[in-house]
């Protein structure tokens, strides 16, 4: 290539991407708002925390993209949304607002994908305003098909990793903020108490209490009671001693700890104010930055200072692997004295409650077996409410909640069995903390409530130490729950069904064009049948079908070659005369001619070869030059 | 026939380069009291970003084909050349630039999906149009990386950018004048005499097709007439890579010379060596104009009336 005149000229950009109207500049402003808005969420804000976030993120947005006018919107779009994962990251928290889920990070995630397809687009439109080769139906179609398909992709990423890099992120020990005094109260479960009230009615709220990373569900325990007054449970050996190095020192009868299987968890309290540190049955050691101390129990509690948001640890518990096996051998084996003193000493209970259990347990032999028949016997006589009659003051709460009211709450349920157990002389007690809480698929970690707290019951077995039951389960609920079938399954695909999507949506304008191509060579393959050979229509179709076959072959027709010209070149190169003759024809009937008869038999196959896209001829072929 | 030569050519744009940044700061730098919930989620979204940001403009521009076709043939310097811009780009929208290096100034416009385009870059340097680039980029669908891929295509059939003329003013010396007038040799025509007949030409003027003929052969040929006249001149061109008035000076004075009645041999210099060309039409002198390259031309014919058309610069 030889030139002699001219500089080349610089690419011709619009500088500013505002030009392409504020109609492009909506979507994105829309996209920007909930990003910043979802993450303002994240934030916990004591009060109306929906609407000062929502409110945050318009105004956010509004700023940047329409007020700005100094910046361009992408980029104060990308900045502002940056600023808001920032934000989020830093100062997010599970329990933000009291109501922030994990569900709200992936609508974030998404939103923020939104964001940044659309302002890449708008930036891309910039280049040429005036480009309509699609149409603005089609761009938009084309920009909400790259939104689902890469906000698919980012949310299953999100899925599939935020679990792993979470846990990496978690420090297995850390300080939080500091405690709220004011949340001190009898009624808060994380209150470290020396006594269990079975009396008294229990707060049950939504407040989230901590977060649990642990590769199995588990009771979180706050404690165990063992004297019970007929009101109240108290514990024998009520004073506490500092942990020292991390080591938890158990009892004589906590034969898990010493040859259970291991079971870490990475705990982070969400509470306000915590003195307990809840954790799974028995621990053997804990990690933490703060003073702790334990009971005699091995209830693990804070020594100095209560705990806040944000205070994280470790705890390692061992548990022995229960079995009806190893429960029915325990039978033939002694209980040591200590252990029948403290735990199965006849209780303070009326003597229709011993003839209850006599009456129940009449022939039943085992422990287990007589644990599973006072279980059901309240399963079917007794049901679950918090809303049953308090016991009066001063009277036996078991024998009201057996004979009289017969409804009430876990705590009195638990005490119900334990009264029951230890009349028929079988070691029992009373365990408080939490059921192991909602699963997270999101994060993979349990996710405790106020309304998770619970009580139980703890039996000792020879061979396995302490085996919880609860008997609250067998008791039927006022209130009917779903099963959430449907939703588990959706949480254990996610990955699978957005990878799904975002094929089936990236596929969808290809295969549509596929799709569209065939239908429109199948039409005019059915017009070629139906109309008659040499008729002006036929002849329309055959030129197209020599055009394109010159096209493909590298001899595109002029726009000002005959059809008798382009052919005889297209013979020429192919050395096939038909071509010649074809458009010699062709030509002839154009102006009212008939083609000589003899001719039309030779050279309808070649049309007919030409129109069809698998013969020789449909096909692209080189023509050589 | 179509001959691609791609070139990849990736960086990481400013958005990229921040959205990196925060990833990285996000690990590295202890988060204090954080959510690590939250962190871990939102670390991953803006991590698979990036991953999506990077690996999606790479296979949008490397999967993108590119086909040319010229429109036209012949164009003259300062006038548009059309082009027939077919892209294909699977993934997301695409920026399409065609340049011809000197010859054709450089558009970009935006393309999604399967498009065909038409576009009229001006002609800005004289040559004869072999090869054009057509370079893609993509930053979509996120603006992490900008990814782009130049196409180097050969086109199937030259286009001949043609100088713009320079008008000239040329003057017939008295002897040829009188050879003209028919004093001493009267001129075997008047201009009108049927020499043979050709093809036609894009540019040809239309009265001189012979339409009979053209009916009869089921092509366009025209008439060429005999010049009027023995008036034969010789315009020698010599190109100066530094002056590019030359060869519009030389189009200016083949047609001055062409518009009194003279017959044209334009003296140039091409890759195949000196030539002397008889001008057969304007367009046939743009297109010889178009291939001359700066060398020295071929001399002039003996017998003929030489006119050098050189740079004035020197």
């Amino acid at each position: 290539m030889t030139t002699a005149l001219g500089r080349p000229v610089s690419p011709e950009l619009v500088p500013d991407d505002r030009r392409g109207g504020n109609a492009r500049l909506v979507p994105l402003f829309v996209a920007t708002a909930a990003s910043v808005g979802l993450a303002a969420r994240s934030v916990p804000v004591e009060r109306n925390a929906t609407t000062v976030s929502a409110i945050a993120g318009l105004l956010v947005a509004g700023l940047a993209i329409f007020l700005l006018q100094s910046i361009r919107a992408r980029w104060a779009s990308r900045v502002v949304v940056l600023l808001g994962a920032v934000i989020m990251v830093r100062y997010g928290e599970a329990s933000g607002g009291g109501a922030f889920t994990s569900v709200r990070s992936l609508l974030w995630a998404a939103a923020t994908v939104a964001a940044f397809v659309l302002g890449s687009r708008l930036g891309s439109a910039s280049v040429d305003a005036r480009a309509e080769d699609v149409g603005r139906g089609g761009r938009l179609m084309s920009a909400l098909q790259a939104i689902a398909v890469v906000a698919a992709l980012v949310v299953a990423a999100t899925l599939a990793f935020g679990p792993r890099v979470s846990s990496w992120m978690s420090p297995s020990a850390a300080s939080g903020r500091s405690a709220d005094r004011r949340d001190r109260v009898q009624s808060n479960p994380m209150v470290a108490a020396d006594q269990m009230d079975a009396a008294s009615r229990p707060r049950l709220s939504d407040r989230l209490v901590m977060t649990v990373r642990s590769p199995r569900p588990s009771f979180w325990r706050t404690g165990t009671f063992d004297r019970f007054d007929g009101q109240r449970w108290t514990r024998s050996n009520a004073g506490a001693a500092l942990v020292a190095g991390g080591s938890v020192s158990t009892p004589a009868d906590d034969l898990s700890a010493r040859s259970g299987e291991p079971l870490v968890q990475r705990i982070r309290l969400e509470a306000a104010y915590s003195e307990v540190l809840p954790a799974a049955p028995s621990p053997v050691s804990v990690e933490s930055r703060s003073l702790l101390a334990q009971w005699s129990d091995g209830t693990i509690v804070a020594a100095d200072a209560p705990l806040g948001v944000g205070t994280s640890y470790t705890v390692t518990s061992r548990q022995i692997p229960v079995t009806d096996a190893a429960m029915a051998a325990a039978d033939g084996q002694p209980v040591p004295d200590a252990v029948l003193r403290r735990y199965a000493a006849r209780p303070t209970a009326s003597s229709r409650v011993a003839q209850l259990v006599a009456e129940v347990t009449a022939g039943v032999n085992g422990t287990r077996a007589k644990v599973d028949a006072l279980i059901a016997w309240m399963g079917s006589n007794l049901t679950y409410s918090l809303d049953a009659p308090l016991p009066s003051r001063g009277g036996d709460v078991v024998d009201e909640f057996l004979f009289t009211t017969k409804q009430g709450w876990c705590e009195q349920i638990a005490s119900a069995l334990t009264v029951m157990l230890r009349e028929l002389g079988i070691p029992a007690r009373v365990a408080t903390g939490f059921v192991p809480g909602e699963w997270d698929p999101v994060t993979q970690a349990y996710r405790v409530r106020e309304r998770d707290a619970h009580a139980w019951t703890e039996v000792w077995f020879a061979g396995l130490g302490w085996v919880p039951f609860d008997p609250t389960a067998s008791v039927p609920p006022a209130g009917s729950t779903t099963s959430g079938a449907a939703a588990s399954w959706w949480w254990d695909h996610a990955v699978a069904v957005l990878l799904a999507i975002a094929l089936v949506v990236g596929l969808a304008s290809p295969v549509g064009r596929a799709v569209h191509r065939a239908a429109a060579a199948w039409r005019a393959r059915s017009a070629r049948r139906t109309r008659s050979s040499w008729s002006p229509g036929w002849v329309g179709v055959v030129v197209a079908d020599l055009e394109r076959y010159g096209r493909r072959g590298g001899r595109p027709r002029e726009p000002n070659e005959t059809v008798t010209r382009f052919t005889a070149e297209l013979a020429d190169r192919t050395g096939d005369s038909r071509f010649a003759e074809l458009g010699e024809a062709l030509d002839a009937v154009s102006f009212g001619a008939d083609p000589p008869a003899d001719s039309r038999d030779r050279l309808e196959p070649l049309a007919r070869e030409l129109s069809t896209p698998s013969g020789t001829l449909g096909r692209a072929s080189r023509i050589r030059d | 026939m179509t001959r691609r030569r791609a070139r990849l050519r990736i960086r990481p744009t400013g958005f990229g380069l921040l959205l990196v940044g925060i990833v990285t700061l996000a690990l590295v730098i202890d988060a204090g009291g954080a959510d690590p919930q939250v962190a871990g989620l939102a670390w991953s979204a803006l991590a698979a970003v990036v991953v999506i940001g990077t690996i999606w403009p790479l296979w949008v521009v490397a999967t993108s084909t590119v086909s040319v076709r010229p429109t036209g043939s012949d164009v003259v310097v300062g006038d548009p050349v059309g082009f027939e811009v077919t892209v294909t780009s699977g993934g997301g929208p695409v920026e399409v630039s065609l340049g011809g290096g000197d010859a054709i100034e450089r558009r970009w416009w935006s393309a999604i999906g399967r498009s065909t385009r038409s576009v009229a870059p001006t002609a800005t340097g004289r040559c004869v149009l072999r090869d054009l680039e057509v370079e893609v980029r993509s930053s979509a669908p996120l603006g992490v990386l900008r990814v782009l891929r130049r196409h180097d295509i050969a086109l199937a059939a030259p286009v001949w950018i043609a100088p713009a003329p320079i008008e000239q003013r040329w003057r017939v010396e008295s002897t040829e004048r009188r050879a003209l007038d028919g004093s001493a040799r009267q001129p075997s025509n008047a201009g009108d005499l049927v020499r043979s007949v050709r093809h036609y030409v894009p540019g040809d003027p239309a009265h001189l097709v012979h339409w009979p003929t053209s009916a009869r052969a089921g092509e366009l040929l025209i008439r060429e007439l005999e010049p009027p006249g023995d008036l034969l001149v010789a315009v020698v061109v010599h190109l100066d890579d530094a002056d590019d008035t030359v060869a519009g000076r030389a189009a200016g004075l083949v047609e001055a010379i062409s518009e009194a009645g003279g017959s044209v041999i334009l003296c140039t210099a091409t890759e195949d060596g000196p030539a002397a060309t008889t001008v057969a039409s304007r367009l046939h002198a743009g297109r010889l104009l178009a291939a001359a390259i700066a060398a020295p031309p071929a001399p002039p014919p003996p017998g003929t009336r030489a006119e050098h058309v050189r740079s004035s610069l020197r």
